[in-house]
Formats: C-alpha cells, sequence, structure tokens
C-alpha cells in the first residue's frame, strides 16, 4: 500500500512538474539551440564540402575533406593533441587534489584568501600571462641562466618544446580544476578520515580509500573542466611551443584564417567536438544508469 | 586488581582553553565506563586521546599493561563509534563492516565469515547491501558498531552513541547495546552527557566538570552519595542546605544547626568537629510527607519540620510538591504505591510535616564558608 502511494505520489510530481519544468528551461535550450546545436550542424555540413577558389565554401557535396582529415599526417597531430591534453588533466588533478584538500582543512577564515591565491592570475589577461611565460622561459631568460649556473646543460631548452606547452597549459587550466575540487572537499565530512584511520588505515590509504571517492563528483567535474579545452587550445602550442608541437588547434586556425579554407578547418573542427562530446556523453550515460539505479533502489527499499 | 586501560595525569589545552586538567582514571577489564559530564567538560577530548586523534601535552596512556601513547590511531587496538557514525557513503553496509579487517589483509572468506557474524549481532542481516543513506538512524548506529567491533578491539570507544537518536529508539538502542556487551565482553568507554544512559548503562562512571573529574563510582555511589555540589546537582535533583556543625554525637552521628531551621541530626560521613561550615543534599524522593505530625515511634531516627504547600506536580507515577520553610523552597517526590485517588493527599496551602532519615542526607566535601564548592 504505502508503495502504491508513494509511486502515485511520484508519478503526480512528475507530471505536473514536467510541464513547469519545460516552460523554465526553454530559455536555455533556446540559447544551446542557437548558438550550440545549429554551429554545430552547420560545421558538420560544411565539412562535406569543398573550398573553392575564392576563399568561400563550394556548393557540391564530397567526401574529399574528410578523407584528407583521416591522412596519417593530421592522425598524428590528432593523437598528439589527445596525450598532451591528457597529460595536463591528469597532472592538473594531481596537483587540484592535494590542493583542494589543504584549502579544505584550513581554518574556516583563511580559505576565502588561499582560493583568492588561487583565481587571482585570471584576473590578467591570457594573453599577457602567456607573453609573461615566454619571459620566463626565454633562453636568455633570468629562469634559464640561474638553472644553468646550478649545473643545467646549457643544451636544454625551456622555450618552445613540448614540455613548455604542457607546463604553460598546466598552469592556465589549474584553477578550474582545483575549483570543483575544492567545493567537493568542503562538503566532505572529515570525520570519515578520523574514521578510517581508528579502522587501521594509515594517513595515504585513508587518504586513498575514503577522502579520493568522497569527491569524485568534483574530481570528473575537474577532469571535464580541464580536458575539453585543452583538446581546442592553440595559442600556447602557438606561442610556447616548437615547430613540431602543433596541436589540432592550431591546424583549424591555420585553415580557417590564412588558408581559408573553411571546410577542411570544419573537419578538424568536427572530428574535436566529436572527441569533446562523446566522452561527456558516455559520462552522462553512466549518470543517468546511477540514477536510475538509485530511485529503483529507493523505491525497492519501501516494499 | 591491576587495571585494564589507564589514562595517567592528562593535560590537553586547545589554544588558551584548556580542555582536561592532568586527570587520570583506570578502567577494568570488561566492564562498561561512562564519562558523564556537560558539553565541554573534557569528556570528548578524553575519548580523543585514548583513541590517539588528540596528542595530550603531558600524561600517558597504558592499554593492557603497555604505554600505548605514542601509536597513531591505527596502531592502537582500540576502536571508536563516532557520534554521528562516519559511516562511508561510498560503501554499502557490508563493505563499511568489512573495511578494518580489509586494510588487516585478513583473507576474504574469513572476511566474510566475520562479517556476517556481526550482521546477525546487529541483526541486520538483509540490508548488507543497502548504502548508509537508505537506512534509518537507529540502524546507521548499529552499523557503526559492528564496523567498530569487528576489529575485535581490547576497547571500544563510544562517543555520545545514542544523541541523534529519538527517545524511544534510544531507549531500545540502550538495551541493544547492553545486549552486545553482554555478547561481546569487550572493555567499552561510553561519553554521554545524559544521566539516564550513563546509569542504565555503566558500571561504573566518572562525572566530568570543566576538564576535571569531579567523582568515579558506581551508579548507585554517584546517585545516593555525591560528594560534590556539582555531581548532586548534575545527577537527579536535589534540595541544598546550608548550616554548621553543632557537636558531635554518639557513633558516626552529627548536630547540624541547618540555617533557618533548627538543629537535627546527620551522618556524618566527614567526621567534621563542631563550628565546620556544611552544604547538604536532600533527593526529593528521601522525605516522607506526612498530614498530621507523626507520633515519635513512626518518626525515630527521623527529622521533622513543618512546611506550607505551594506547588503540586502530578506526574502520574509520583508527585512532585514544592513545599516551602520560611524563604526556603524544598522539592519533595511521592512515589504513589497505592491509588492516587483513594487516598486524602496534600493540597495547595496545606501546612503538612515533612521527615527525612538522618542517615539519608548526604553532607557534601569541599564546601567553603558560603556553601559554594
Amino acid at each position: 500500500m504505502a508503495d502504491l502511494h508513494l509511486k502515485n505520489n511520484l508519478a503526480r510530481s512528475f507530471s505536473s512538474k514536467s510541464f513547469v519544468e519545460i516552460f523554465l528551461t526553454m530559455p536555455t535550450a533556446l540559447w544551446l539551440v542557437l548558438f550550440f546545436v545549429i554551429p554545430s550542424i552547420l560545421i558538420f555540413t560544411i565539412a562535406f564540402h569543398c573550398a573553392d577558389s575564392a576563399g568561400g565554401i563550394g556548393s557540391e557535396w564530397t567526401l574529399e575533406t574528410v578523407k584528407k582529415v583521416a591522412s596519417s599526417n593530421y592522425v598524428a597531430i590528432l593523437w598528439r593533441t589527445i596525450w598532451v591534453s591528457a597529460a595536463v588533466t591528469v597532472i592538473c588533478i594531481l596537483f587540484a587534489v592535494p590542493v583542494g584538500y589543504f584549502i579544505a582543512c584550513a581554518n574556516r577564515k583563511i580559505r576565502p584568501w588561499l582560493l583568492l591565491f588561487f583565481v587571482l592570475p585570471l584576473w590578467t589577461n591570457f594573453l599577457i600571462r602567456i607573453f609573461a611565460w615566454r619571459l620566463v622561459l626565454h633562453p636568455d631568460g633570468f629562469l634559464r641562466k640561474s638553472l644553468i649556473f646550478c649545473g643545467m646543460s646549457d643544451e636544454v631548452f625551456l622555450l618552445n618544446n613540448m614540455g613548455a606547452v604542457i607546463a604553460v597549459t598546466v598552469y592556465t587550466f589549474l584553477p578550474f580544476a582545483i575549483l570543483p575540487v575544492y567545493a567537493a572537499a568542503e562538503k566532505f565530512n572529515f570525520a570519515l578520515l578520523e574514521a578510517a584511520r581508528d579502522l587501521g588505515a594509515s594517513r595515504f590509504k585513508a587518504f586513498y580509500s575514503v577522502f579520493i571517492p568522497g569527491i569524485k563528483k568534483g574530481i570528473i567535474t575537474a577532469l571535464l573542466i580541464v580536458f575539453v579545452p585543452a583538446l581546442g587550445s592553440y595559442a600556447i602550442p602557438d606561442l610556447i611551443g616548437g615547430v613540431s608541437d602543433e596541436l589540432i588547434g592550431n591546424k583549424i586556425a591555420l585553415r580557417a584564417m590564412q588558408n581559408r579554407n573553411l571546410p577542411e578547418a570544419a573537419a578538424y573542427a568536427a572530428v574535436l567536438a566529436i572527441i569533446i562530446i562523446a566522452p561527456i556523453a558516455v559520462w552522462f550515460a553512466f549518470n543517468r544508469k546511477n540514477l536510475r539505479a538509485f530511485i529503483k533502489a529507493r523505491m525497492g527499499g519501501e516494499r | 586488581m591491576e587495571s585494564f586501560f589507564k589514562l595517567e595525569n592528562i593535560n590537553k589545552t586547545f589554544g588558551t582553553h584548556r580542555a582536561v586538567y592532568d586527570v587520570s582514571l583506570n578502567v577494568n577489564k570488561g566492564e562498561v565506563f561512562s564519562l558523564l559530564g556537560p558539553s565541554g567538560c573534557g569528556k570528548t577530548t578524553m575519548l580523543r586521546v585514548a583513541a590517539g586523534f588528540e596528542d595530550p601535552e603531558s600524561g600517558k596512556v597504558f592499554l593492557d599493561g603497555r604505554d600505548i601513547s605514542s601509536l597513531p590511531p591505527n596502531k592502537r587496538k582500540i576502536n571508536t563509534v563516532f557520534q554521528n557514525y562516519a559511516l562511508f557513503p561510498h560503501l554499502n553496509i557490508y563493505d563499511n563492516i568489512a573495511f578494518g579487517p580489509r586494510i588487516a589483509k585478513i583473507p576474504e572468506p574469513e572476511i566474510e565469515k566475520r562479517v556476517k557474524n556481526m550482521l546477525e549481532l546487529i541483526r541486520l542481516e538483509e540490508h548488507a547491501f543497502k548504502r548508509p543513506d537508505q537506512i534509518s538512524g537507529g540502524q546507521k548506529q548499529r552499523v557503526a558498531i559492528a564496523r567498530a567491533l569487528i576489529n575485535r578491539p581490547s576497547l571500544l570507544l563510544l562517543d555520545e552513541p545514542l544523541a541523534a537518536l529519538d527517545l524511544k529508539l534510544r531507549q531500545h538502542m540502550l538495551l541493544e547495546l547492553d545486549r552486545i556487551h553482554d555478547e561481546v565482553g569487550i572493555t567499552f568507554i561510553y561519553v554521554t552527557h545524559d544521566q539516564t544512559e550513563a546509569m542504565s548503562l555503566s558500571d561504573r562512571i566518572a562525572v566530568m566538570n570543566k576538564g576535571r573529574i569531579e567523582q568515579i563510582g558506581t551508579p548507585a555511589e554517584i546517585y545516593e552519595s555525591p560528594r560534590t555540589k556539582f555531581v548532586a546537582e548534575f545527577i537527579g535533583d536535589t534540595n541544598f542546605f546550608v548550616g554548621k556543625v553543632v557537636e558531635r554525637l554518639d557513633g558516626e552521628y552529627c548536630k547540624i544547626d541547618l540555617f533557618g531551621f533548627g538543629e537535627f541530626a546527620f551522618f556524618n560521613e566527614s567526621k567534621l568537629d563542631a563550628g565546620a561550615n556544611v552544604t547538604i543534599s536532600m533527593r526529593p524522593e528521601k522525605f516522607r510527607v506526612y498530614m498530621e505530625r507523626p507520633a515519635d515511634s513512626a518518626a525515630s531516627g527521623m527529622n521533622l519540620i513543618k512546611v506550607k504547600v505551594v506547588d503540586i506536580v502530578y506526574q502520574g507515577a509520583q508527585t512532585n510538591y514544592w513545599v516551602v520553610a520560611g524563604d526556603k523552597r524544598i522539592c519533595v517526590r511521592q512515589q504513589h504505591s497505592r491509588c492516587y485517588l483513594d487516598l486524602r493527599q496534600p493540597t495547595w496551602n496545606d501546612e503538612v510535616w515533612i521527615a527525612w532519615h538522618k542517615d539519608d542526607a548526604n553532607m557534601l566535601a569541599g564546601v567553603s564558608q558560603n556553601g559554594e564548592s
């Protein structure tokens, strides 16, 4: 009886809710359709055309552009883009988790200041910060000179290589990783760590087996927030990287801005979009499954 | 008897706040020992020192004859039941209980056997695969106990384990805890601010106030013979009287001038001499109420005062009468062993006699001139 009652209640609240929900989400949905769905469809369709001689888009449908994108040269760049982004993401998380932990552990009064400390760089223009890095890493810069003085070989260059690209990208995205991890850590019940210690866990084991699962949602958000924009970055490899450190973003910019080959740029962008959307889709599917399992368990529990 | 668990001269300060002053206590093997006191009295700090979560500035912790003061919490054979349970939300009940044995790297079949035993002990077999947010508060409490007990600790610490439960559930869990203690026979240290919990469960109680232990004793000793004003007031209800010893009588008694009431005989536990100031604690139920002055034979060994009834609070099993003598209000409690309606009862403004036996009053130690401790 109680079960039936619950189900009825659920059904009623869902049906009355759904109308209000649709109404209230209309502006957001419109926004998404106008500025995300339609442009995406445009890009996907442009990719199936050829460029004409005037730099416009040819009127005929063709698979030529897509085939070109599949050539080994571009696959290598794509592959490099993915592993660089993955490396950047992993390094960001490795920094963000302990930083989020320590901010959440800190005295309530100094927490906002610590957060500000990590967000402060964002108040300076992105390109200016990148140029600042160029100065820092420059072959005649203070950093390299000091390192050589300390015994580093003078054959090592800090600028214009993949290491520099990864370091500066990590620097750029770190605040975006710290914020969601901190938000999750701040809600974490630290008594759980004591409980784990009490049950025999070492400090590290308690951190790893209780704190990390406890802030899982924050970590997943940080993963997406870093990985997705990192895939599309082109200013950093352009300004910090060397000739052979091009990422897919550079190719898109090159084709669209300099070569005036919009279909080819669109094809790269489409591939990138698929790479970005696929993991998010998987994540959402996983979450919905979780959600359904949760509802099922709840209703099962009532029985 | 050699004590099983010992805290020796523990001192702990947080910032400028001194939480624990030089506290020592001994707990015997197998007993339920309660730390009882108002919030902020230092009882939880003592528990955290025992568990290893707080380093005391000075003092030592002994378990089973071994100095464990420098061991971290994960190396002590002590487990804790936390106030808000602290169950791991990402693990189901089974995995929560299996957490300790898994860390100890006990083989999985053995773990399964132990978890099953524990689930049986706490009677939650059918909930093993639910998550903590899918079970009730009382069930969470039992899981927290099982998760601690499965590690077979030498000592189980319980930090206000029933504080988050409602009254009925609390009474039920109290019996449940008692049953579990009888079954596992592990030494319990139980921290609570609730005297009823402490009295019903404990073999011995330490009453704490402002970082110090005021008295250690069995529940009956603490209730019937409180040594300080704080203990008398904190455990149950009481009436305080101040007075001065007039003379020592034969044997163990003395005559005391209770200010405003005249001279009465009292049991002289502290062997006080004439001239000493005393505070006396009298439990409300120790008084007897007489409508007429009782005959001397009925009142032998009793002290009598004539009072006026000003307030009556009928509570079913008992009635509290507030009576006045001069400007002193006294609370008197009568149990109804006969049907209340059948008897003539005192009513407002009645002049009645209240009597107490000279052995039933309790003289408090460490009382200064003005009766304050």
